[in-house]
């Protein structure tokens, strides 16, 4: 909508030529709007995720998000793990967020009886035709699926905790667990980007160097992250990868190069990075991106506080190839006032720039 | 109930201040990160728990959850907490949650982390490092500083000390504190048992 005003191009545009670097006049804004669309539309969490996963409620309360905030970028749907297919448990409050309180490889003796597409259930196939509402209603925006990163799927399925020790007491079966894994993400993305996206999000909070160390990282997560951008290269899609922990820093120079030597066409950074050690290793050779902290500056405001922390990353960032994001998904509970603050001042910034 | 956080990376000493103020009674509750931690405490309150999960995208709810727990019983005066996760992320997006959702059911204390100095003057909290840069994060949050170990800490360090805090938090109190030397003890007392509130990362 935006970007249709001064630019005659359209959000999908904007974001995927940003994405490959070929343009960086303007600033598009993605939210990874996994929940919060639920508030936007006033709708319960367990009323998308009933007996059978709503799509058209879900699209709706995409939608009415969008249409409150004016970002170019949507993950199409309201999203949760689809791990019921493998026997694990997911939780919907009414008013919360799903989480996963069931591990389908707390036994890891089922992992020779399951079978990487399972994860083609109802669940996923209600997202999936979410996302084709979206993308019927709004073809000018850019659409971008949510999935897991290599160590972040694999967790969901064994337990961080459990998983952790395995890589330490048995290194062989952790690995095995990560490659099915990868196996399982494969498959859903392509199930939910084909035909209808531009761009997959490999969301990673456990493929973390500060939680598994950079070894660990560099063997599990990395080789992980590169099959799945190749992949999706091979079908013409753009590949994102938001790890986190620490990537800013010269100790972890060599973790941020490999991260983007994986081949991916963005590298969003978590909390507690500095954006411009960031930039150091991405300028030039994919897109950056991150931007206000989700968990302090927009849960708590103040406003003035949101427009700052927002102007500081487009002071960092904005003649780069950069992608403007919060710090990390948008959930409900966060105070739509807030994301609106953070949203209006990088509009306001893109029509001065114009 | 008050809620007072103790934050710091492991081994900077947080359990160990905790334990020497003698804070925790029988009328205080306490989360710990580390459940090996609660030895140190046992036979002094029978409210202890620990956070179970390492997980850095699960501590907000973990954390909310926990205090839950302790609340199932009788409601203790104060509750002391350590960080949940693996203790080297920041503190603020688990209090922020509470005070954005229940800060009128709670009286929450200042946050206060715990850095050792040897550690500081070794990576003077500079952001090139990831150490260094973990360090920056949690002093930029903190409403207390507490500078453990500080009987290995001479004067001159100390001047360093202040110095490389002040300059990325100038509204923190700083303590020297030692559980050799007692040194700062009394203080950490006063300030978790007084009427200091969370402040700094709800401004900063």
């Amino acid at each position: 909508m935006y970007a249709d005003i001064t630019f005659r191009m359209t959000s999908k545009e904007l974001f995927v030529e940003t994405l490959r670097l070929e343009r960086n006049d303007r600033i598009p804004l993605m939210l990874r709007d996994l929940t919060l669309g639920l508030d936007a539309a006033n709708v319960p969490t367990d009323a998308v995720f009933g007996n059978t996963y709503d799509p058209e409620l879900s699209a709706k309360s995409v939608l009415a998000l969008q249409g409150m905030m004016g970002h170019d970028v949507t993950m199409g749907c309201i999203s949760t793990y689809s791990l019921e297919a493998f026997g694990g448990i997911t939780k919907y409050p009414s008013d919360g967020i799903p989480y996963v309180s069931g591990y389908p490889l707390a036994e890891l003796e089922v992992l020779d009886s399951l079978v990487p597409e399972q994860i083609e259930s109802d669940l996923l196939r209600g997202m999936r035709r979410s996302c084709e509402i979206v993308k019927e209603r709004r073809p000018d925006l850019g659409l971008c699926v949510n999935v897991p990163g290599p160590m972040t799927m694999a967790g969901f399925f064994r337990g961080v905790e459990a998983l952790m020790m395995d890589t330490i007491e048995n290194p062989d079966v952790a690995k095995r667990i990560v490659e099915f894994s990868v196996d399982v993400i494969s498959h859903e993305m392509r199930f939910l980007y084909d035909g209808i996206a531009e761009a997959v999000f490999l969301a990673s909070a456990t493929d973390n160097p500060d939680m598994i160390g950079d070894d660990q990282y560099l063997a599990l997560s990395i080789d992980g992250v590169r099959r799945l951008t190749a992949e999706a290269h091979d079908d013409g899609i753009l590949s994102i990868f938001h790890p986190h922990g620490v990537f800013s820093t010269d100790d972890r120079v060599d973790v941020l190069r490999a991260s983007i030597d994986t081949g991916i066409d963005g590298f969003q950074f978590s909390e507690g990075n500095e954006p411009l050690g960031v930039l150091e290793s991405c300028d030039g050779r994919c897109a950056i991106m991150g931007g206000v902290n989700a968990y302090s500056t927009l849960l708590l405001g103040p406003e003035k506080r949101i427009v700052r922390d927002t102007n500081r990353f487009l002071d960092d960032l904005a003649d780069h190839h950069y992608i403007m994001t919060c710090s990390c998904s948008v959930n409900r509970g966060l105070p739509l006032e807030n994301l609106k603050a953070m949203a209006d001042t990088l509009h306001a910034f893109n029509e001065g720039r114009a | 109930m008050r809620i007072v956080h103790f934050a710091g990376i492991p081994g900077s000493g947080k359990t160990s201040i905790i334990s020497a103020s003698g804070i925790v009674s029988e009328d205080c509750a306490i989360i710990l990160n580390n459940e090996h931690s609660a030895e140190v405490f046992t036979g002094i309150t029978e409210r202890m728990d620990h956070f179970p999960f390492k997980s850095p995208c699960a501590r907000v709810r973990q954390y909310r959850y926990r205090i839950e727990l302790i609340e199932q019983g009788p409601l203790p005066r104060m509750l002391i907490t350590e960080p949940p996760g693996n203790c080297m992320e920041v503190s603020s997006p688990m209090l922020n949650a509470i005070y954005a959702t229940e800060r009128d059911r709670f009286d929450i204390g200042p946050l206060i982390t715990v850095i050792d100095g040897q550690n500081l003057l070794s990576n003077r909290a500079s952001k090139r490092s990831t150490d260094g840069l973990r360090t920056f994060n949690m002093i930029d949050e903190s409403d207390v500083v507490l500078v453990s170990k500080s009987d290995l800490i001479d004067d001159a360090d100390r001047d360093v000390i202040m110095g490389i805090v002040e300059s990325i938090n100038e509204d923190a109190r700083v303590i020297f504190t030692s559980t050799v030397t007692g040194e700062g003890i009394d203080s950490v007392k006063d300030i978790v048992l007084g009427d200091s509130v969370y402040s700094r990362p709800l401004f900063n």
